[in-house]
């Protein structure tokens, strides 16, 4: 069993690999054994991945890529099948909170909702057809192929902040269900990340610290995910372990969309209007 | 970034395994003569656990299958509808294991019959062996938890999800394990426990599942991986869950079901 969870001479193309939770993934999947391919914006931050994943014995290939322009997605897909021959497994991880993010409805322009759109929903379409034209397009007997996507616990619950973000990463998710029903039959398996409140960069200040600590005391866990926790995760769904797996979405947000009808750490025996601890 | 983490994730070495090492974890496995169990049973050995397994039926063949999946391992035949035995047994197996950190509950007593002909016995004795059975187990074994990550994992059927005709009393019961898991991730979430939930679709074990050839079986061709699902399907995901990697995954239910319960 734990031999199929080996990706070795795997080659996974992920984007968003610069940082956070897309950089994890892949030097958890190069610790598999995968060769990875890192995509993002900004070059010098998947140069730094691709450094990881070399120091670990593996290949890695930088392609700078806005997966918001479908025409970069076909090059990144593209120059992958053109260097190394092909890939068996796409992690369409960039995304963000675009220029949405933190506005109430009425300050949303018809601009800033089409940036949080794209760079999350849009961009994961793009990602998952070029994905899956290469893999109908290839020669080897078990055609095959997997893509993961990556969404968001904002997808399940109404977030204030993030409404055009949270409704971007929900289709996201009914995009993997609706690709995973459609692609079956060719062998591609299509499944989803879901993370909640995960850290995505080393904490800096006090203030950073004592900000994570607060949101942490609210997740039933009592403390916010880190990025790495995404990396045996990337590692399962990218392996044979999951052969039968697909359509699915991974929650991983510390309890947090279980619960949520009181803040944690309430206790319903000690009397209304008394939290325990 | 550990170090940075108000409550940081405990560190799991790098390499091959990538946190899927159960070295010196101990499991129980309650229903294990149930295929998919017996599988995951095996799954926590490999990945280093020790491992003791009971029965959820104390039948002849269930002890027989029981003895198989435990591979020389402890083992008790015990009802998990009978809350003090289960408790009894967990016990000495704890004692034999020294300690628990792990259990998976198979609570699948099948029963399938339509409204009018599902009697309250029969909707005591399905609701006593599979809901009963896993609030037994769970409580049980979380007695016995120490101060590691506990790992609470219950192994269930579609019908937990998904309407389907003639099994109202299992799809309740099982239902209502959702439930347990989703207000337990809360309960036990502070002393370090996960608990999670894994629905199979349809298995080559199925009841009614008939043929395995997709042109002759309508059943079949309605799963879009186009095949039944074995207990090995499981196995790597329970494991991944028992795992102190998956620290920050509770009260979720997942579902290894080749695509069956995804479109409409």
């Amino acid at each position: 069993m734990l031999e199929s969870l080996r990706l070795d001479g795997r080659r996974v193309i992920v984007t968003g690999a610069g940082r956070g939770l897309g950089r994890q993934m892949a030097l958890h999947l190069a610790d598999a054994g995968a060769d990875v391919v890192c995509a993002a914006r900004t070059r010098e931050q998947i140069e730094e991945t691709a450094q990881g994943i070399r120091s670990r014995g593996r290949r890695a290939l930088v392609v700078p890529t806005d997966v918001t322009d479908s025409r970069q997605v076909d090059a990144l897909v593209e120059q992958t099948a053109a260097e190394w021959g092909g890939f068996e497994v796409f992690i369409a991880n960039a995304g963000g909170g675009g220029a949405s993010a933190g506005k109430r409805v009425n300050q949303i322009s018809d601009a800033d909702w089409r940036d949080t759109i794209d760079t999350n929903l849009t961009s994961a379409f793009y990602c998952a057809r070029a994905a899956s034209v290469h893999f109908y397009g290839r020669d080897s007997e078990d055609r095959g192929g997997n893509i993961i996507t990556v969404a968001s616990g904002t997808a399940l619950r109404g977030d204030a902040r993030l409404i055009a973000y949270g409704a971007a990463k929900a289709g996201v998710i009914t995009l993997t269900q609706g690709l995973a029903t459609q692609l079956a039959r060719y062998g591609i398996r299509v499944n989803c990340i879901v993370p909640g409140f995960v850290l995505q960069r080393t904490l800096e200040t006090e203030e950073e610290i004592e900000t994570a600590r607060r949101q942490g005391a609210r997740i039933p866990v009592g403390r916010v995910g880190e990025a790495w926790e995404l990396g045996p995760l990337a590692v399962y769904l990218a392996s044979d372990a999951s052969s039968y797996v697909t359509g699915e979405a991974f929650v991983i947000d510390g309890g947090g969309l279980a619960g949520g009808l009181a803040p944690t750490g309430w206790d319903v025996t000690a009397g209304i209007g008394e939290v325990a601890g | 970034m550990s170090d940075q983490n108000p409550l940081a994730a405990p560190p799991v070495a790098a390499g091959a395994l990538q946190g899927w090492d159960l070295s010196g974890r101990r499991a129980i496995v309650y229903g294990a003569e149930r295929p998919s169990a017996a599988a995951v049973a095996a799954g926590l050995r490999e990945a280093g656990a020790t491992v003791a397994v009971t029965s959820a039926e104390t039948g002849g063949s269930s002890v027989f299958r029981m003895k198989k999946a435990a591979a020389g391992g402890p083992t008790e035949a015990v009802e998990l509808s009978n809350g003090t035995n289960v408790r009894v047994a967990t016990r000495k197996l704890a004692k034999q294991l020294g300690g628990v950190d792990i259990a998976v509950v198979a609570p699948g007593t099948w029963f399938a019959a339509p409204l009018g002909k599902t009697l309250d016995a029969d909707v005591q004795r399905i609701l006593g062996a599979n809901l009963g059975g896993t609030f037994a187990a769970f409580r049980s074994a979380a007695r016995e938890f120490g101060d590691g990550p506990g790992r609470l994992i219950a192994l269930l059927d579609a019908p937990s999800v998904r309407g389907m005709a003639n099994v109202s009393a299992v799809a309740a019961s099982q239902a209502g394990v959702i439930g347990l898991v989703r207000a337990l991730s809360q309960e036990l979430a502070p002393r370090g426990v996960t608990v999670n939930a894994i629905v199979q679709g349809w298995s080559e074990h199925s009841a009614g599942r008939g043929s395995s050839d997709a042109e002759s079986n309508l059943l079949l061709r309605f799963i879009p991986m186009r095949r039944f699902g074995t207990p090995e399907d499981v196995a790597p995901l329970a494991v991944y869950l028992a795992s102190p990697a998956a620290g920050y995954i509770t009260g979720q239910v997942f579902q290894i079901d080749g695509g069956v319960l995804k479109h409409l």
